[in-house]
């Protein structure tokens, strides 16, 4: 059955078309989405999400104008986006929270004025005496300068995985400090 | 509607992925990635080319029996019943199969060739025009065995599958027609006639005969009136029943009482 058979199908409510459509294209929707969300708890809502995106076009009679792959790609992304979106989010709380602590440190308080170097003095300050595996990711994102992406790549992870592990040790960091300063 | 360049359609791209950007690029890519296709192509290929086109991990057998059951379950609702169309089905029965389409570039596709069937050789002496010396082929190109032998084909057997089905749904419509016709009769038949009620009985107790010496001479009622007994079916004679003929096999014979002297 080729694709345009496939589609066809699906929009016909053709049952063994749905079933060469989702068998035929699993396993590339499942890699698009773990670029992005591999190993977070919501990669099996992203790759529903994405057949649904899917499913819920065809029903309108819209056929893509693309390759299927390509089309599908671009409906996983968009719903793996919601997650990336939201962990963006929490991420960007988390860098405030972390500034907020910062600027409660009064030693930090002394030395400058600029939340981001008084984080950057927070780090420095205890990062050697964080366990593993969190001291290697705040050395890596911290330290050594290097974005989300690349933290991504040098872990081998997906973009959501590397938040998320970030997110983790700079929450140890956190505990530690608070636990030093009495806050 | 954002129309984005594609420089900045990549710069939103890395922007979003770094974690670098502000709250208003984080708004803007929200916007973007539903409204332009090539905003989400371009946050893959951004990703692929960082882990070098090898996704970290998929998914775990049990997370695939979950997925599988959340997909299946999701085009379970969607799939439509499709109910047998004879019609339909009559129809796909002369529907030849759809011939590969060739393109104006590409070759045909070959013939079939059937086995045992010798390959045919070309002819190599001919292909020269003969005019001159630059035309004929080299010796060397020559074939020792110009003419090709007398190759044996074996003619295909030619299944006349056209015959075949039209002959099949004839009699599918035949026999459909036999089993269908009876009741379709039956629904259309007329009612057959109902015969008039009987009137209605008396209610009541029955009533007594009244007795013979009635003083008065007035007709009594048919229903307690002494019926004649010939009337009635009920012939006697001396007190004996009235013969009866009895149909016997060698004819119609009385069947008379016997008499006493």
């Amino acid at each position: 059955m080729t694709d345009d058979e496939m589609i066809q199908g699906v929009i016909e409510g053709n049952a063994s078309a749905f079933d060469e459509f989702y068998t035929s294209t699993k396993a590339h929707v499942e890699r698009v989405a773990s670029f992005f969300v591999g190993d977070e708890d919501s990669m099996p809502a992203v790759v529903v999400g994405g057949y649904k995106r899917a499913f819920d076009q065809l029903a309108l009679g819209k056929k893509p104008d693309i390759p299927l792959r390509s089309w599908l790609s671009i409906l996983t992304v968009q719903e793996a986006f919601h997650v990336l979106k939201d962990m963006r989010i929490s991420y960007d709380s988390q860098t405030k929270a972390m500034e907020a602590v910062a600027g409660q440190v009064p030693m930090l308080q002394e030395i400058t004025q600029d939340p981001k170097e008084r984080v950057a003095y927070m780090v420095r300050g205890d990062i050697d005496d964080m366990p593993e595996p969190h001291r290697a990711i705040m050395m890596m994102y911290e330290i050594e300068g290097l974005s989300l992406l690349e933290l991504s790549k040098r872990i081998n992870c997906s973009w959501c995985g590397a938040v998320s592990k970030l997110m983790m040790a700079r929450q140890v960091l956190v505990k530690r400090v608070k636990e030093q300063f009495g806050l | 509607m954002i129309e984005l360049n594609v420089d900045e359609i990549n710069a939103l791209a890395r922007v979003f992925l770094t974690g670098r950007g502000r709250e208003e690029q984080l708004q803007q890519a929200q916007e973007v990635v539903e409204e332009d296709p090539q905003f989400p192509l371009e946050l893959l290929a951004q990703m692929q080319s960082a882990l070098d086109d090898v996704p970290p991990y998929g998914f775990t057998r049990e997370q695939w029996k979950i997925v599988d059951q959340r997909v299946s379950a999701l085009y379970a609702t969607r799939v439509r019943r499709h109910f047998f169309n004879p019609i339909a089905w009559l129809l796909g029965l002369f529907k030849s199969a759809p011939k590969p389409a060739t393109t104006a570039g590409a070759e045909a596709e070959p013939k079939r060739r059937w086995r045992g069937a010798a390959a045919p050789v070309e002819d190599v002496s001919s292909s020269t025009s003969g005019d001159g010396i630059e035309d004929m082929a080299p010796i060397s190109a020559v074939p020792t065995q110009v003419k090709s032998a007398p190759v044996v084909t074996r003619r295909p057997i030619k299944i006349p599958w056209g015959l075949i089905k039209a002959l099949l749904a004839v009699t599918l419509l035949v026999l459909v027609g036999w089993f269908v016709t009876p009741w379709i009769k039956a629904y259309f038949a007329k009612p057959a006639p109902q015969e008039p009620a009987p009137p209605p009985q008396p209610k009541g107790p029955p009533r007594r005969a009244a007795p013979a010496s009635a003083p008065n001479d007035e007709p009594l009622p048919a229903e307690i009136a002494p019926q004649d007994p010939r009337s009635a079916g009920a012939l006697t004679v001396d007190g004996q029943p009235a013969p009866t003929w009895v149909p016997t096999p060698l004819g119609r014979r009385a069947s008379a009482p016997t008499r006493k002297p």
